[in-house]
């Protein structure tokens, strides 16, 4: 087949391929991408590729070293815990908990925060600085301490722990978002769609929107980072996602109760726990160097 | 212990001297002659008239308190405190206690004693429950619930002063249980003057919060959720304390109470993790001391609340939890099944079949007859600390929770700490609860009135909120019959009263353990009542 | 500068009015009475009660009694514990300086470890070590605190007996709690043995304050390394390299004090990284400090301490912020001017 094009032409890859681009160039990004996309694969199918309930509990089998161990079983890979419930069934069980609900919370205020950071972004004056402002001090109080009171007004609860950290990480959507906007906006690109009369909205969505998606991105994987440990943590206090939930930072706290004898308990839960945001966190270093990377060669 | 990388530590930040690092063997005074009992939870205040919990009896009554008379668990008799003699008159209504002289109230910073010990801190310390009237009687609640549930409220008419060291207790019946009640740790002496000065402080409160009494040791100060301390009574009448510095470090983690003990911080714990001590313990550093506590650990159900109002559905209940699993679990197989109310220690026990063995099919049937065909959501309150009688109750919730969601009925765990815990049940906002019973005494009907009556579920110590006629008056029957086989025969009647009623499902009957370290000695643990360290020593193996 | 510094605390001044504002919500946001939430009385019926509806203007308008509120919080009346009736005000001022201790050993050792292995990292920058400290930190950075806390437990205090397990010191050292940082308690106490008494509390500290240290320190490493390779680029390094200077005298007078620009931006957002875990890392090393405190009442829903807390921890980490910013500000008089020019 004959090359149709008869110029030449370079399309300069969108931001987001410019950013896949960068993390396949890299190969702890890779490594961790196949990790976290695995987790992910694994929370789907739990219901399906765990050996057990959650909840049901082997009276015999109470405290059961791992499969390795002398006194193990290869029907308890991970061994069991003080009731007796398979512990690779409940960390598989409870990655819903721990990973998806944070999925869910991380994606709800990225919606809502995008909204609002965009649109004061495109406002101008005094609005925008009071609430950058604002902002600022509401970011440094930590989002745990934020979640704690949301959960005091509240009561312990899954669904107000969902509501205590969506709202926690709104203010850190719409203050990214808002600055990034904030810098496009009076870029050359911008003015010149403006000058062609470009409406409003399509400037935001098609003009503006596609050259901060990096951004959004670097925030979402910080964010969910910040979700998931502030859900374990709150689940660690016992102020989180309540018995007999399997979600990990739960299971931590319950582990402790028989650590000595049988660290397996601990063991598991901190390390999903470990991995799951590690993968998250190196994925969101290489987000940021595709940025600076960018910055630097404009 | 932990001087080593401490040396290291030291020697990089060049703080101190480094002398200290090098003799390992010598403690410092304080360590030597201090002892350290991390306890379980946090005291509800420092006088035992108060409350009932076992938390509080262990921080105060022995160490910071003496009472008229004491019970010799060995020899099974009553011996003299701060009663030196006693009588009873007038067919057993009146009492004359003569009292002990020199005994000294604690000097503290707060309270400067002028005088020692006399008939007007006894009537102080019985009129403050006992007369509605005393200006103390309202402070701190004015609940007074081992009073109220024991009856002693009702059974002393007054206390009257004959001289300075000579009392009248003066009973509205005879009663054979009177100084049983008396030598329990409730029954605790408190000082008239320090009283006087508060009142006119305009501070009555602080009479509870900063305790003077005429016990072995002084108490020094209170950090919520952190430490107790206490220092020796310089001048108490009986010998002096061997550690000059009693501190309760507030632990309520069970695992790490019992690893405290192995690395030393802890010198004494309380309701130690068994078989995982023994299996930590391979330099037999820790010694464990066991008593036979009469006690009890139910599962009672708010009766007040719909749908357990139905004896129905609390009989499904029973049948729905498989209870050989829990003492297998729970306890380690080291706790009795309980068939009813009455522990196989008490003389008035007699064997029978269980009333509820496990039975999932029964108890979906029952739910059907009393109209729960598709069961129901409830909640279990599972208490935040150990209990002699239950080693892990938010465990037994999860075991029980997986139970009922068999049956159909989705149980919520609730758990708040321990003080709030005991106000909420008392408002009575649970719909069931993992809890249980201590005795004071050996009488039988100590297993009955105060955790079941009427009276308990006015002074809110009644967790089931049953309030039963018939049940009340099968107990005032018992208390008053002397014939012993007589009365056994009509606590078995009142046994299959309540299990027929089930107000509460009895699970496990245990033991009370206490482990300390091997250097560590005679610290009391008597069967009915709390812990004292007015005899605990530290061996030292410093040639002297 | 003296601008600037006005505007910072006009600022500090306006969040720290609308905290109050927070606070004073959270009272109606609670569940139950909004007065007992704010005063620890639950006796409606009592004579305090009917004196606290007068003193905090509960008889009229919400204004009233908001201004009610501010007068009491400003006079340290903060009301009585609900579960303890003592009062929370007087509570909070060791618990302060616990937490405080705390928090500044954990800080400065951060500070201590990060910036020399962040400089070592970007001057090796892509050799071996380079990448073992960098994915040292990213893997640091990504540990539970919660966790590694236990694993340290477990490792030092219970296999190895290099520290005790919890507290503060060995709690039968008598020390008189004066400003609740125990370190400056035993210094100023006057009993017979201080030294062993001070080795004592030293074998608690360091494992609390270790763990402390970590993620603010991993962050460290990363930001002071990425400034170096930032700075390193500039042309006057070039120039002064150009020039002659010896490397030692490029990277101590050049390199560093321009590449601390960042770091010392960032050290209030680490702060506040801190205070997050000094939360949990309190209640698991049982410190009796703020966050310990703050748990706790969240379990007991002991509203009076709750809100006491929060508007403790919160105005603290506010404090840091904008000092960290005005120390900014003075050390590296361009930012002055760029917040000026723009917002």
């Amino acid at each position: 087949m004959p090359n149709t094009s008869i110029y030449y032409q370079h399309r300069e890859p969108s931001p987001l391929r410019q950013l896949w681009l960068h993390i396949t160039a890299n190969p702890f990004a890779m490594v961790a991408f196949y990790i976290f996309a695995g987790i992910m694969v694994l929370m789907v199918l739990s219901p399906l590729v765990s050996p057990f309930s959650s909840e049901t509990q082997f009276s015999d089998h109470v405290l059961q070293p791992p499969a390795w161990h002398a006194e193990g079983q290869i029907r308890f890979l991970f061994g069991t815990d003080d009731l007796g419930r398979d512990l690779l069934s409940r960390v598989l069980h409870g990655s819903v908990y721990s990973l998806g609900y944070p999925l869910l919370a991380t994606l709800l205020a990225a919606v809502i925060g995008i909204s609002i950071g965009a649109w004061a972004g495109m406002s101008q004056g005094v609005q925008s600085s009071t609430l950058n402002h604002l902002l600022d001090v509401l970011l440094s109080i930590p989002s745990l301490l934020l979640a704690l009171v949301i959960i005091a007004i509240l009561g312990p609860a899954l669904h107000n722990v969902m509501i205590a950290i969506t709202l926690v990480l709104i203010p850190q959507f719409i203050h990214s978002v808002h600055n990034a906007f904030y810098e496009e906006r009076n870029k050359e690109y911008v003015v010149a769609s403006k000058l062609n009369g470009c409406t409003r909205w399509y400037l935001l969505t098609r003009v503006i929107f596609p050259n901060i998606t990096s951004v959004v991105v670097m925030q979402i994987t910080f964010a969910l980072s910040t979700a998931i440990l502030d859900i374990a943590a709150l689940g660690f206090l016992g102020l989180g996602v309540q018995a007999p939930a399997p979600e990990w930072g739960t299971m931590l706290a319950r582990s402790l109760d028989q650590v000595y004898l049988s660290p397996w308990t601990m063991v598991l839960p901190g390390l999903a726990l470990f991995l799951t945001v590690l993968s998250i966190n190196v994925l969101g270093d290489s987000v940021r160097a595709a940025i600076q990377e960018r910055i630097r060669n404009s | 212990m932990f001087l080593k990388p401490v040396c290291l530590l030291t020697a990089v930040t060049s703080v101190l001297i480094l002398s200290a690092c090098n003799d390992n063997n010598q403690l410092p005074a304080p360590l030597s002659e201090g002892l350290v009992y991390c306890s379980e939870g946090n005291p509800e205040s420092f006088n035992p008239q108060l409350g009932t919990s076992g938390t509080t009896v262990d921080a105060t009554s022995a160490q910071l308190y003496d009472r008229l008379i004491d019970y010799d668990a060995e020899q099974q008799q009553f011996i003299p405190a701060l009663a030196t003699q006693w009588q009873a008159f007038d067919q057993g209504t009146r009492y004359r206690f003569k009292l002990r002289q020199q005994v000294a109230f604690h000097q503290t910073a707060w309270f400067q004693p002028s005088r020692p010990f006399n008939a007007d801190d006894v009537l102080f310390s019985f009129n403050r429950w006992l007369n509605e009237q005393h200006p103390y009687h309202d402070v701190g609640g004015g609940r007074y619930p081992f009073f109220r549930s024991s009856g002693l409220m009702r059974l002393i008419k007054r206390v009257e002063r004959v001289d300075d060291h000579t009392v009248d207790f003066w009973l509205n019946q005879a009663d054979s249980s009177f100084l049983a009640n008396l030598a329990t740790d409730f029954n605790v002496i408190l000082a008239a003057e320090y009283g006087a000065q508060l009142l006119a402080q305009g501070t009555p409160s602080d009479i509870d919060r900063l305790p003077i009494g005429t016990g072995p040791f002084v108490f020094d100060e209170f950090r919520k959720d952190f430490v107790i301390r206490y220092r020796n009574h310089p001048d108490y009448w009986r010998s002096q304390p061997h550690i000059t510095q009693l501190v309760y470090v507030i632990t309520p983690n069970a695992n790490k109470r019992m690893l405290k003990l192995l690395t030393g911080e802890c010198d004494v714990i309380p309701y130690p993790l068994i078989d995982e001590l023994a299996q930590l313990d391979t330099q037999a550093e820790i010694e464990v001391a066991s008593a036979v506590n009469p006690s009890l650990s139910f599962w009672a159900f708010n009766t007040k609340r719909p749908p357990f109002d139905n004896p129905l559905v609390r009989q499904a209940l029973a049948h729905a939890i498989n209870r050989p699993a829990i003492i297998q679990n729970i306890y380690g197989g080291k706790a009795r099944l309980a068939s009813g109310m009455l522990p196989e220690t008490s003389w008035a026990y007699s064997a029978e079949p269980q009333a509820y063995p496990y039975d999932p099919a029964k108890a979906i049937e029952l739910l059907q007859q009393a109209g729960y065909p598709n069961g129901f959501s409830m909640n279990i309150w599972a208490m935040p600390v150990q209990r002699a009688y239950n080693p892990n109750a938010q465990r037994m919730s999860e075991l029980m929770q997986a139970d009922l969601a068999r049956i159909g009925v989705q149980a919520d765990i609730i758990s708040y700490e321990w003080n709030t815990f005991r106000q909420r049940l008392a408002r009575g906002e649970h719909d069931s609860v993992l809890i249980g019973w201590v005795a004071d005494n050996a009488d039988p009907d100590n297993f009955f009135r105060p955790i079941l009556s009427c009276a308990a579920t006015r002074s809110g110590n009644n967790r089931t909120q049953w309030c039963d006629p018939e049940f009340d008056q099968l107990l005032v029957e018992a208390i008053t019959e002397t014939e012993p086989q007589q009365r056994k025969q009509l606590y078995q009647q009142i046994e299959n009263y309540v299990m027929q009623q089930a107000p509460l499902v009895p699970i496990a009957n245990s033991l009370r353990f206490q482990a300390h370290r091997a250097d560590i000695q005679g610290v009391e643990l008597p069967p009915y009542g709390g812990l004292s360290f007015r005899k605990a020593r530290r061996l030292t193996d410093a040639p002297l | 500068m003296l601008r600037y510094s006005l505007r910072r605390l006009i600022l500090f001044i306006i969040t720290l009015w609308l905290l109050s504002l927070f606070v004073f919500a959270l009272n109606y946001w609670f569940p139950g009475d909004p007065l007992t939430n704010m005063t620890g009385i639950r006796d409606q019926s009592s004579y305090a009660y009917q004196q606290a509806v007068d003193a905090r203007g509960f008889d009229s308008g919400i204004l009233q009694q908001y201004v009610g509120f501010i007068d009491h919080l400003l006079a340290g009346q903060w009301g009585n514990s609900l579960a303890s009736q003592t009062d929370v005000f007087a509570q909070l001022q060791p618990l302060f300086g616990a937490t405080l201790e705390l928090g500044l050993l954990a800080m400065a050792l951060a500070l201590l470890l990060g910036l020399p292995l962040g400089i070592y990292a970007a001057l090796q920058q892509r050799g071996p070590l380079d990448r073992v400290i960098m994915g040292l930190s990213l893997s640091t950075y990504s540990i539970p605190v919660f966790w590694l806390a236990q694993l340290f437990i477990l490792l030092f205090a219970v296999k190895l007996g290099w520290s005790p397990i919890s507290g503060q010191i060995n709690p039968l050292y008598n020390i008189e709690l004066q400003s609740g940082s125990i370190l400056w308690d035993i210094w100023r106490s006057d009993m017979p043995y201080r030294p062993a008494a001070f080795i004592d509390a030293l074998a608690h500290l360091w494992l609390p304050v270790l763990v402390l240290s970590l993620m603010p320190m991993t962050m460290l490493i990363r930001i002071m390394r990425n400034a170096m390779l930032d700075v390193l680029q500039q042309n006057y390094i070039k120039a002064a390299r150009a020039r002659g200077l010896a490397d030692s005298r490029i990277l101590f007078r050049h390199i560093i004090p321009n590449a601390l620009q960042p770091v010392v931006r960032q050290l209030g957002l680490q702060f506040s990284v801190l205070m997050t875990n000094i939360i949990i890392t309190e209640v698991i090393f049982n410190w009796p400090g703020l966050g310990s405190w703050l748990v706790k009442s969240i379990y007991e829903r002991d509203y009076p301490v709750m809100q006491a807390g929060i508007l403790v921890l919160a105005s603290l980490i506010l404090l840091v912020n904008v000092l960290v910013e005005l120390l900014h500000a003075w050390r590296y008089p361009q930012v002055r001017k760029e917040q000026h020019a723009e917002h």
